[in-house]
C-alpha cells in the first residue's frame, strides 16, 4: 500500500517535470521568436509550431503583455486574455497554481486547469518590462497520471491477491509435514505407533529426530525408574526373607506380623508407583487373547493336575494401558482362584458392550459367603494362614483396575466357587 | 537329589542350602551369575533354585542360556519383584514355578519338591513302586507300609530310584546326583549303598545291569 503510494507520488512528480520542462522549452521557443520593431511594437514571427496554439480553446495559450496591456496573444485563446498575476517577481520565469489561477480567468478558460508560466523581460524601447505567459493544459498529464496509478491499483491488486493465495498455499502445504507430526505425536499418544517415522523432508525432519531422541530419552527414563523401584524391591526383600526365617515363630510372636506389614506396604506402594505413571503419559495398547493365553499356560504349567480353561469368545480385543497391568491383574486373579480351586479354573473373556470388556474368572474351591465378598479387597485380608502368599494380591487387582476406571466383584460360580468378575474399558 | 542354589545373598544363600540339606538334598551353592550359569552348565542337577537378581551376569540371562543349551533341569526361580510381568518374563525365559521373596522355608521346599516330582512325571507327593511308597514331604520310605531305617545317602539313592523308575542309571550318574561337589566322591561307596539297600527292600526290586548301572523295577 505505501509502496503503491511512494510510485503513485514519484510518477506524478516525473510527470509534472516533464510538463514543466515542455512549458519552459515552449517559453524559450516563444522568447527566442519574438522580434520588437522600431514602432516600440512586438511580434512573434515564428510562433511555436504546436497545433496545439491554434486550436482555441486548447488550453495551451501564450500572451506577452505590457504591464496591464496584452501586446500579443496565441490564435487558440480566441477572445480571452489571461490576467496577469501580480505575485510575480522579478525577471525569473514561474509556475503558477493552476487552481489560483482559474478564479481569475474568465468563462472557457476560467474552466480549464492550467498551468501558467510567466517571464518578465526588460526590452529597450519600452516603459514597462515585458510579460510572457505560456500555459498549458494541466488535464494532459493527471489524464497520464490517472491512467497511472489506474495500472499501479490493479497490479497493486493482484499481486496483493497472488500474495494471499501463495501465503494460503505455502501455510496450506509448507505447514503439512507439521500437521503429520501433530499426527504422529497423537498417534503415539493413544499407543498406535512408539515414533516418527523417517520421511519428513530437511527443514521439519532435525525437529522429528529430536521429538523421536526425547520420546526414547523418556522411555530410558521410565525404564530406569522401573529398574530401580525393582532393585529396591530386591534390595530390601532379600534381608526380610532372611529376618523372617530367623524369627521362632513361637518365641517372637510379634515379630512375624510385622515384617508381613513392611512387607506388603513395599508391594502396594510399589505397585502404585509403577501403574500410575504409565497409564497417565502415554497410552498403549494391549490385545487381550495373548496375554490371558499366556498366563494361562504359566498357571497349567504349575499345576499340571488342575485344568485351566480359556474361553475367548471375543478375539483382537484391546485394552489401553501397559501389558505389565493386564498381566498383574490376571496373575493375581489366577493365582488365586489356582490356590483354592480343586480340578479346574475357567477364564472367560468377552466383550460386555460397545466400550467395555468382561472377563470371569471362575473356580470349584469353597467359595465366599456373601458378606465376605467386600472384605477380601481390603488391604492385607487373608482368608487363610496356611496357605502362602501376602494377602495383597486381590487389594494390588482392585488398585489397578481401578486406576482404568475398571470394576471388580465377586459373585458364586457355576462350580461351585468363586467367581471374580472384572469389567475394563476398551481401547478406542 | 542335587540341587543348585543360586543367590547372592550369602547368607540367604546360607539358609536355603541348610534347610534343602535338612530335607535330604545335596547342595552346590553359586553366589553370582557366572558361577551359576558355569555349574548348572557343567554339573547334572535335578533342580536349581534361582534368585533373578545376580551380580555379573543377571538371573534371566543366566536361564535364558541354560535353556538354549538345551539343560533341562527344572527351575525355580526367587523373584523380589513380585509384578507379574516379570514373573512372566522369567517362565519366557524358561523358569517352572516361582517364589516371592520374602518366603517361608516351607513354602520353598514346597514348591522344589512338586517341582521336581513334575519334572520326572509324577503327580503326587507320594510315589510308589510296588510295594514300596516315598512320602517325600516326610522324606520316608515306606515298605508294604512300614517305615525303612535310612542313612541319609540311602535315602537319597532311593529317592533317585524311585523318581527314575524303570530306567537304567548308572553308577556316576547316581554319584553325580546324590552328592554335592565338594563331597569326596568314590563310585565303589555306591556298590556298599547299594547292597545295604537291597538287605532293607528285598533283593530283587534294584536290578544290575551289568556293564551299564542300576534298575529299580517290579518286573523280573
Amino acid at each position: 500500500m505505501g509502496g503503491g503510494l511512494l510510485l503513485s507520488d514519484l510518477f506524478r512528480e516525473t510527470a509534472e517535470k516533464s510538463f514543466e520542462d515542455k512549458l519552459n522549452l515552449f517559453m524559450e521557443t516563444l522568447i527566442g521568436s519574438s522580434k520588437i520593431d522600431s514602432s516600440e511594437s512586438i511580434t512573434v514571427v515564428n510562433p511555436i509550431g504546436d497545433p496545439r496554439f491554434f486550436q482555441p480553446y486548447s488550453g495551451w495559450y501564450w500572451q506577452i503583455n505590457e504591464g496591464s496591456q496584452t501586446l500579443v496573444r496565441s490564435r487558440s485563446m480566441w477572445d480571452q486574455v489571461l490576467t496577469l498575476d501580480k505575485r510575480l517577481i522579478g525577471g525569473r520565469a514561474q509556475f503558477l497554481d493552476p487552481n489560483l489561477q482559474n478564479k481569475k480567468n474568465k468563462k472557457v478558460i476560467s474552466s480549464q486547469k492550467l498551468k501558467i508560466l510567466q517571464r518578465e523581460i526588460s526590452f529597450p524601447g519600452f516603459d514597462n518590462p515585458l510579460t510572457f505567459m505560456v500555459s498549458g493544459d494541466t488535464d494532459e498529464f493527471e489524464k497520464n497520471i490517472l491512467a497511472f496509478n489506474n495500472i499501479l491499483i490493479i497490479s497493486l491488486v493482484i499481486l496483493g491477491m497472488g500474495l494471499l493465495i501463495s501465503v494460503y498455499l505455502q501455510v496450506k502445504y509448507g505447514l503439512l509435514p507439521l500437521q503429520k507430526i501433530k499426527n504422529s505425536l497423537f498417534k503415539i499418544r493413544n499407543g498406535d505407533a512408539i515414533k516418527l517415522e523417517d520421511n519428513y523432508p530437511t527443514e521439519v525432519s532435525p525437529l522429528a529426530k529430536e521429538i523421536n531422541i526425547l520420546l526414547e530419552h523418556n522411555e530410558k527414563i521410565v525404564e530406569r525408574a522401573k529398574t530401580h523401584v525393582g532393585n529396591l524391591a530386591h534390595a530390601l526383600k532379600t534381608p526380610l526373607t532372611i529376618i523372617s526365617n530367623h524369627v521362632d515363630e513361637k518365641k517372637d510372636k510379634d515379630i512375624k506380623p510385622q515384617i508381613d506389614l513392611i512387607n506388603k506396604n513395599i508391594d502396594r506402594y510399589l505397585n502404585k508407583a509403577r501403574s500410575s505413571t504409565k497409564v497417565k503419559i502415554i497410552k498403549s495398547k494391549v490385545k487381550i487373547d495373548n496375554h490371558v493365553e499366556k498366563i494361562a499356560s504359566i498357571f497349567q504349567k504349575i499345576h499340571p493336575n488342575k485344568n485351566i480353561k480359556v474361553i475367548v469368545k471375543d478375539k483382537n480385543l484391546l485394552i489401553p494401558g501397559s501389558s505389565d497391568d493386564l498381566d498383574e491383574i490376571l496373575g493375581n486373579l489366577l493365582e488365586n482362584a489356582c490356590k483354592w480351586t480343586k480340578k479346574l479354573v475357567e477364564i472367560k473373556v468377552q466383550r460386555f458392550s460397545k466400550n467395555l470388556v468382561k472377563f470371569t474368572i471362575s473356580d470349584d474351591g469353597p467359595g465366599l459367603p456373601e458378606h465376605k465378598r467386600a472384605e477380601v479387597f481390603a488391604r492385607g485380608f487373608r482368608l487363610d494362614e496356611q496357605t502362602p502368599g501376602t494377602g495383597l494380591g486381590l487389594n494390588i487387582v482392585k488398585d489397578t483396575v481401578e486406576q482404568y476406571s475398571g470394576k471388580v466383584w465377586l459373585t458364586k460360580s457355576n462350580f461351585g466357587g468363586l467367581t471374580v468378575n472384572l469389567l475394563m474399558p476398551l481401547s478406542v | 537329589m542335587r540341587i543348585l542354589v543360586v543367590e547372592d545373598d550369602p547368607n540367604l544363600n546360607k539358609q536355603v542350602k541348610n534347610a534343602l540339606e535338612d530335607n535330604g538334598y545335596s547342595v552346590d551353592i553359586a553366589l553370582d551369575g557366572e558361577e551359576g550359569h558355569f555349574l548348572g552348565d557343567t554339573e547334572p542337577y535335578d533342580a536349581v533354585v534361582l534368585d533373578l537378581g545376580l551380580p555379573k551376569i543377571d538371573g534371566l540371562t543366566v536361564l535364558e542360556n541354560w535353556r538354549k543349551e538345551n539343560k533341562k533341569f527344572p527351575v525355580l526361580i526367587l523373584t523380589a519383584r513380585d509384578r507379574w510381568s516379570e514373573k512372566v518374563n522369567g517362565f519366557d525365559a524358561g523358569a517352572d514355578d516361582y517364589v516371592t521373596k520374602p518366603f517361608q522355608m516351607e513354602e520353598l521346599l514346597a514348591r522344589l519338591r512338586a517341582l521336581i516330582r513334575r519334572s520326572a512325571g509324577h503327580a503326587t507327593s507320594d510315589i510308589e513302586c510296588g510295594p514300596l511308597k516315598i512320602d517325600t514331604k516326610l522324606n520316608k520310605v515306606f515298605i508294604n507300609g512300614t517305615k525303612l531305617k535310612l542313612t541319609s545317602h540311602e535315602y537319597k539313592i532311593i529317592e533317585y530310584f524311585l523318581h527314575h523308575q524303570d530306567k537304567v542309571i548308572s553308577r556316576t550318574e547316581l554319584t553325580e546326583h546324590i552328592y554335592d561337589q565338594d563331597f569326596d566322591r568314590d563310585s565303589n561307596t555306591i556298590e556298599v549303598f547299594i547292597g545295604r539297600l537291597r538287605k532293607k527292600i528285598g533283593n530283587n526290586m534294584i536290578k544290575t545291569e551289568r556293564g551299564y548301572g542300576y534298575r529299580l523295577s517290579l518286573d523280573e
